[in-house]
């Protein structure tokens, strides 16, 4: 194999485990809807439930008046789902001995859906706003992006890699 | 040897990381490269970290669009540190 092929073969290189997630996300997905058959009207009527509310004065952001628990518990099926498929990610990327850089990619994923499960659950309790839910939801990809970036860069601080 | 890009142990001699395909051996564009991607990692925490701060504080019911000003005033001022840090470790090594 000459350099250029090994090149080439490096960038065309997929994450297989990247895509298995995403097919896992997609199976979630599917089989929640199909475990909820209205929960396709459900989120129909949230749409159109939708009204501007202000959040900050002179600021709007629409939001929903009724409550849908439904909706919500599905949501909260759906993290708890991914959090579990980012988990099992991470012990075959660590047990495969793959790069640092893909673990911390795999933990930040579990712990953005850990957080998201978070939400969805104080969403299903009827204990959060909207504005709650805005400020954790932005918090949670911090949380993520913090993780992935301090492992990768602690990692490459202590082992000089 | 271990490579710059992925941190993947390959034998001595060997011209491309068996891991991620990265060149290994007497490359300053990969070197260059490296950097960016540091560099990378760096504002991706600085990022994080704001969007953490900001999150919180909107969850908690602050007022964030009223402070919007010192908000970006702070976030720029904490990007500019994160990138003199970074310079300044470069400089030590």
């Amino acid at each position: 194999m000459t350099g250029t092929d090994g090149e080439q073969k490096g960038r065309n290189k997929t994450d297989i485990l990247g895509l298995a997630g995403f097919g896992a996300f997609l199976i979630i997905l599917g089989s929640t809807f199909a475990a909820k058959p209205n929960l396709v009207d459900e989120i129909r009527e949230m749409i159109l439930d939708l009204r501007l509310e202000e959040l900050y004065p002179g600021i709007f952001f629409p939001a929903p008046q009724s409550s849908f628990p439904i909706i919500y518990n599905a949501l909260l099926q759906i993290c708890i789902g991914m959090f579990a498929v980012s988990v099992a990610i991470l012990a075959i990327r660590l047990s495969a001995r793959q790069p640092i850089k893909m673990g911390a990619e795999s933990l930040g994923d579990a712990v953005f859906w850990a957080c998201a499960a978070g939400i969805a659950s104080m969403m299903v309790a009827g204990s959060a706003n909207v504005l709650m839910v805005m400020g954790y939801f932005l918090a949670s990809i911090g949380a993520s992006m913090i993780i992935r970036s301090a492992i990768v860069l602690g990692y490459s601080y202590l082992f000089g890699r | 040897m271990y490579c710059r890009t992925c941190g993947a142990l390959n034998s001595e001699g060997d011209a491309y990381c068996k891991s991620c395909g990265a060149r290994l051996l007497g490359d300053e564009k990969q070197h260059i490269s490296n950097g960016w991607e540091r560099s990378g990692n760096v504002w991706g925490l600085a990022f994080g970290i704001f969007l953490l701060l900001l999150g919180l504080a909107i969850a908690s019911g602050v007022n964030v669009w009223q402070s919007i000003g010192a908000i970006i005033m702070i976030g720029i001022g904490a990007a500019i540190l994160a990138g003199a840090l970074v310079g300044l470790r470069r400089g030590m090594k």
